[in-house]
């Protein structure tokens, strides 16, 4: 069928005869002949090529290759590079940027003190050596596969171990893990390398999907799961809009259909690993052989016991067996050990709403099955005492195969698995296939096991693939200026305008895979260059010539001002107050919720107080309670890949600002703090190292000023409330700092 | 970055009204280019309100609205064979038809069956417009709830009460456009989200106020903070603010947040006068029970959400039983009993109240849970769900009241004419506002998204 069926419209023949023609041609209403032209020349599906870097003229301000491409566009319109930013800007925006923190008074003192050419690539190597480099930049990789640590629905119950995979993507970041790697391991970690725990928790991001715990239609959460982890893989790895050809063929795009099953098909066989244990390799085949061992010497043991406890489990659980189709029951009455793929994932999802208390079992059963279950648990719990375990506790939520037949998966009718059309084996949308005879390759790499998913993984990865090397290196360059080079990261389909600099973009992808696909030194390349030390935004830029070639500065004719992200806000006033705990890992963290907050559903907070003043993106990921803090600054929702935040100003980030009992104590901390850093009774000293705190910047003369006065002024105000002068002056004190938390130049970087 | 170019004037008002309502300029200009639409056949009506009265739990339609008594004949056997079987979350396919014990009565000119049980209610007959073939795809609360606020039982997309704010604007620059108001501590299935914006910005969500003290979250000062020292530090806040926006001229971000610290401090002012039932007359807080135990949590919400319309807010909703307290698997008897008690005579003042001042013609009131309930008995004595076929009502902003549209099966198990979805009620509800279902859009990942889901469509004969 290759190319046959690729039904395209351009956006620019408009919404509405797209809409019409689509609805027309699914309908059947036209004949496939009659079909519009076939378009597959959307830039994103061409091959990827490197660019020629393209000749300038202010060439004695180049700095990186990238810089051509920007000023080359630049020069065309007229326009060229504002000035280099003064070093206290740069130093505040690489250090936010590179880490999620500001720079302390100390760095930003040894960086203006550095006069050495190499001052500014000395930073950049301490930034991007900084363990906070993966905390920050790992969070951007957790807003696209919807990290959570609950599963969402009504019970929202907690993934206990799902901590382990944003644990795993941090420290990826931070070891500069090469992308393809990253790609496979967690696409495949289990085939690619069973030996290794990083990649089995890697393999936790084939579980992210929200799932109903008590979810009646079995069968229909089974296909809700691999429809959203199929979506999620077109838009994070993709960047397609795969996900909208779940029903129909995209109304769009030229993606059909059937390449919605047929991604699916990768991911057919997997069954759902709650707890598995984890142990380094040698450790873990040895683990497993002797496992698998005494799995066999038991198993009549365990058959026979597992025959007269279903027997129980049956009568018990007949009411609650009731909903469930012959086709599920069979699955939850097979003996795990007999269970096919698909049983094993019909079981996941309907044994969790049958289980049994264990007196319930006894009141069911005869004597005489009543005494030998006895006898038979007895012989069982010894040959517990002798069962291999793993000399580690680490266990990991994860994925894995249990043959190398996987279920078939179907192409499904209005996207229902009631309705399965034809048999859809593994295979990649057409569009993207480089001709004929890109099939995937799929080679068992065990008997235990499919391959496909490390056949998925290896064309995903492939330098030849026109999208996943474009669709990082824009994830990348977003995650500098705010806003990619392609404006939606998550859709290079024809519904988002195309790049804004295609050359530059395709030189970033190529340079990508030149460097084995290290995201650090793109970074480098990046915040070395001069397109990113510009001057940020001021008045005296704004030019006729800038307020008419490019109003909106998509060319980059200065360095873009950005509002914190919420995480780098909350982190920002744990810092600044000295709060901040560093420790790294682990399950998520339950900071204090506002009074009367959430009802039911709030936590318990983190019994050890350091444990609520840790970074942001070890808070615990609660898909029905997002943390109010960063919700209100848009933490996305936990359900949807999200490629780029909305970014909102509303009044309820000024209420919480402003008078949040959270806020007031960090700015009251920081005022002891600033006190405290300069060992000084004079006021202008402390209100300097304020700012250098805060701004990462020396106070103006006239700053100096007006926040003496303010001091003067708000101590008076507390005095008369009634405070002693001591009070008054704490009061004084924290209220200065308070403001400069609230103020816009504490939440943009420029 | 963003010049004077860059964002219109209409943007930077949004982005400011933030959810608290950008000035009245903006929602015109919104419901300008959002809402009208040339190509639209169906009739738009002029609702400027929603009050959404949520039966938390699914109610019972076969003991409220849609009475059957083929239930009562064939009370203790199992449906006829010729009722289709289906999947409820328990089981009860098969389990005996539980007897509907209310005593029923016509009401009005319209002469409409309402139970017992919403006697109150009953009353108001001849404004009523009773759905009673609405259909869900949601078998459990979570779904169900999910769907009846935004449309898809998967989470991720926003809800009505968003998509409402989206296209109209708020026409209050001190009081957020749209409430959520909970009678207990409890938050219905799915929690705050099913007030959220999902992928619509953040601008568009619902606040829930808080049942005590003051509404909204964070309103009030620090403890210990007087009034002083904040309106002080608030002008030095202010005062940085413009300095620094100074220097970057035209930035509509950093005049948008100058702007939303006077706008959440506008509110400060407002919102506790708006929530301030003391003003009410005893008549008036008589007429909506909440002179009376039972019905006084949701009777002030009632009350609370007719005063909110007053102040221009948009979509209220009321969740009755929060946290599916109407979910009577076992003793509906005591459940409903309970529950309707609780809302008939708030309901039904509500409905007289806004009457009398001349707001019903221009806000829509709908009654409704996430589904209904099931003839055959589970545990003997209860109901399970039901999203097959069940009852919604809706009354006021243009409705043509008196009239009873669609209809379950002779057993309530099923719709089997004038079906109406949830995408219809939504298509149905954004047209009283005179929103069109079809062309209110909003772009979230390359994809034109519709509150409807690319589905649904107006039953008009909701309207006169």
């Amino acid at each position: 069928m290759f190319p046959a069926r690729n039904r395209f419209w351009r956006t620019s023949y408009g919404f509405s005869i797209a809409v019409s023609l689509a609805c027309l041609l699914s309908t059947g209403g036209v004949d496939a002949a009659d079909e519009p032209e076939k378009n597959q020349d959307w830039w994103s599906f061409q091959p990827l090529k490197r660019p020629e870097l393209p000749a300038v003229q202010g060439t004695d301000r180049i700095r990186e290759p990238l810089d051509r491409f920007v000023l080359a566009r630049l020069e065309a319109r007229g326009l060229t590079f504002a000035p280099d930013a003064d070093k206290a800007t740069w130093l505040r925006r690489v250090t936010f940027d590179l880490t999620g923190l500001p720079p302390t008074p100390d760095e930003l003192l040894a960086f203006l003190e550095d006069t050495s050419p190499a001052a500014h690539e000395r930073v950049v190597d301490r930034l991007l050596d900084s363990p906070r480099y993966g905390e920050t930049w790992g969070r951007m990789w957790l807003d696209l596969v919807r990290f959570a640590e609950t599963a969402g629905f009504n019970a929202d119950p907690t993934r206990p171990l799902a901590y382990k995979y944003r644990d795993y993507v941090i420290r990826a970041f931070n070891k500069d893990m090469p992308y393809q790697q990253f790609v496979a391991e967690q696409l495949a970690g289990d085939e690619i390398n069973p030996g290794s725990p990083e990649a089995l928790a890697a393999t936790g991001y084939n579980r992210m999907w929200p799932d109903e715990s008590n979810a009646s239609d079995v069968l229909l959460a089974r296909q809700a799961a691999l429809n959203d982890l199929t979506g999620n893989v077109g838009a994070a790895f993709l960047g397609i809009s795969i996900g909208c050809a779940q029903c129909h063929d995209h109304k769009f795009d030229p993606l059909l259909q059937s390449d919605f099953y047929q991604l699916q098909a990768f991911f057919s066989g997997i069954t759902l690993q709650d707890k598995r244990p984890v142990a380094s390799g040698g450790a873990l085949n040895k683990l497993e052989k002797a496992q698998h061992d005494w799995l066999a010497e038991t198993a009549p043991l365990r058959d026979e016991l597992h025959a007269i406890e279903t027997a129980g489990r049956r009568i018990l659980g007949e009411e609650k067996r009731l909903k469930f189709p012959a086709e599920v029951l069979e699955a939850i009455d097979a003996h795990p050990s007999m269970r096919t793929p698909k049983q094993h994932q019909l079981a996941f999802w309907s044994e969790r709403q049958i289980e049994l208390k264990e007196d319930q079992l006894h009141t069911v059963l005869d004597d005489f099955q009543r005494d030998r279950r006895e006898a038979l648990r007895k012989q069982l719990a010894e040959a517990n005492k002798r069962q291999p375990k793993p000399s580690t506790e680490t266990n990991v939520m994860a994925v894995c195969e249990i043959s190398s037949q996987p279920p078939m998966t179907h192409l499904l009718a209005t996207g229902s698995y009631e309705y399965p059309q034809e048999e859809t084996p593994p295979g990649f949308p057409v569009v993207l296939r480089r001709d004929e005879n890109d099939v995937p390759k799929i080679t068992p790499p065990r008997t235990n096991t499919s391959g496909r998913r490390t056949a998925l993984a290896q064309w995903l990865t492939d330098p030849q693939n026109t999208l996943t090397w474009r669709v990082a290196a824009n994830r990348i360059w977003q995650g500098h200026f705010g806003h990619g080079i392609v404006e939606n990261a998550n859709d290079f389909g024809t519904q988002t305008a195309p790049p804004s600099h295609p050359e530059l973009l395709d030189w970033l992808a190529t340079e990508l895979v030149r460097v084995g696909g290290s995201w650090k030194t793109l970074h480098r390349q990046i915040v070395l260059s001069a397109t990113y030390r510009q001057q940020p935004f001021r008045k005296e830029l704004l030019t006729e010539r800038t307020k008419t070639e490019d109003p909106g500065n998509s060319l980059y004719w200065h360095f873009p001002r950005q509002r914190l992200t919420a995480e780098r806000i909350r982190d920002a006033w744990l810092v600044t107050s000295g709060q901040l705990n560093e420790v790294m890992y682990g399950a998520g963290v339950r900071p204090e919720l506002p009074p009367k907050f959430g009802g039911a559903a709030a936590w318990k907070i983190s019994e050890n107080p350091a444990d609520r003043v840790r970074r942001s993106v070890y808070v615990f990921a609660k898909r029905n309670l997002p943390y109010p803090m960063l919700q209100a600054f848009d933490l996305p929702d936990m359900h949807e890949s999200c490629g780029c935040r909305t970014q909102t100003t509303i009044a309820p980030q000024a209420l919480m600002l402003f008078n949040s009992e959270l806020v007031l104590s960090a700015a009251e901390q920081l005022s002891r703090r600033v006190r405290d850093d300069v060992k000084t009774a004079d006021p202008q000293a402390a209100i300097a190292q304020l700012w250098r705190v805060t701004y990462g910047r020396e106070p103006q003369p006239a700053e100096l000023t007006k926040a003496q006065e303010f001091l003067a002024e708000q101590q008076s105000l507390a005095a008369n409330a009634g405070g002693d002068p001591a009070t008054a002056t704490q009061s004084a004190w924290t209220d200065l700092c308070h403001a400069l938390l609230n103020a816009n130049e504490f939440l943009f970087v420029e | 970055m963003h010049y004077e170019h860059a964002l219109s004037r209409r943007d930077l008002l949004a982005r400011t009204g933030a959810g608290f309502g950008a000035v009245a300029l903006s929602g015109l200009m919104a419901a300008e280019s959002r809402a009208s639409s040339a190509r639209s056949s169906h009739v738009l009506g002029k609702a400027k309100s929603v009050i959404f009265c949520f039966m938390d739990g699914g109610p019972s339609h076969l003991d409220t609205f849609d009475p059957k008594p083929a239930v009562n004949e064939f009370a203790g056997k199992p449906l006829p064979k010729t009722i289709r079987r289906v999947i409820t979350p328990m089981g009860v396919g098969e389990n005996p038809l539980l007897e509907c014990k209310r005593t029923w009565k016509q009401y009005g000119e319209s002469g409409i069956p309402v139970s017992d049980w919403y006697q109150h209610v009953g009353e108001h007959a001849d404004k009523l417009c009773v759905l009673r073939a609405c259909v869900s795809d949601a078998l459990n609360h979570v779904g169900g709830v999910c769907q009846m606020n935004t449309g898809s039982i998967l989470g991720g997309r926003p809800c009505l009460g968003s998509w409402v704010n989206y296209g109209l604007g708020s026409v209050n620059q001190n009081l957020p456009g749209f409430v959520v108001l909970l009678d207990s501590d409890r938050e219905p299935p799915g929690g705050n989200r099913v007030w959220g914006t999902g992928f619509m910005a953040a601008t568009h969500q619902g606040t829930k106020f808080q049942p005590t003290g003051t509404p909204i979250l964070y309103l009030d000062n620090p403890a210990g903070v007087s009034d002083a020292r904040q309106q002080h530090k608030l002008a030095f806040v202010q005062g940085l603010n413009r300095d620094h926006a100074a220097l970057r001229p035209g930035d509509t971000e950093l005049e948008a947040r100058i702007a939303s610290y006077e706008l959440a401090f506008r509110m400060q002012a407002h919102a506790p006068e708006a929530v301030d039932l003391a003003q009410e007359t005893q008549e008036t807080q008589r007429l909506y029970g909440l002179d009376e135990k039972e019905t006084q949590p949701f009777g002030k919400n009632c009350l609370l959400a007719r005063r909110l319309v007053e102040r221009g807010v948009r979509f209220i909703q009321l969740y009755s039983g929060s946290g599916s307290k109407w979910d009577a698997h076992s003793n509906i008897e005591g459940n409903h009993s309970k529950y309707c008690r609780e809302t008939d005579k708030p309901i039904a003042g509500l409905l007289t109240d806004l009457e009398r001042r001349g707001l019903l013609d221009e806000t829509l009131v709908i009654w409704g849970g996430e589904f209904g309930r099931t003839p055959m008995s589970e545990k003997g004595d209860g109901r399970d769900h039901n999203p097959y076929g069940f009852t919604m009502w809706l009354a006021g902003g243009g409705v043509k009241g008196g009239q009873i549209l669609g209809a379950t099966d002779d057993f309530g198990m099923h719709a089997v004419s004038g079906r109406a979805h949830i995408h219809d009620l939504h298509a149905t509800m954004l047209a009283a506002m005179g929103l069109d279902h079809t062309t209110l859009i909003y772009r979230h990942q390359g994809r034109p998204e519709r509150p409807t889901v690319n589905e649904g469509s107006v039953v008009d004969a909701v309207f006169a």
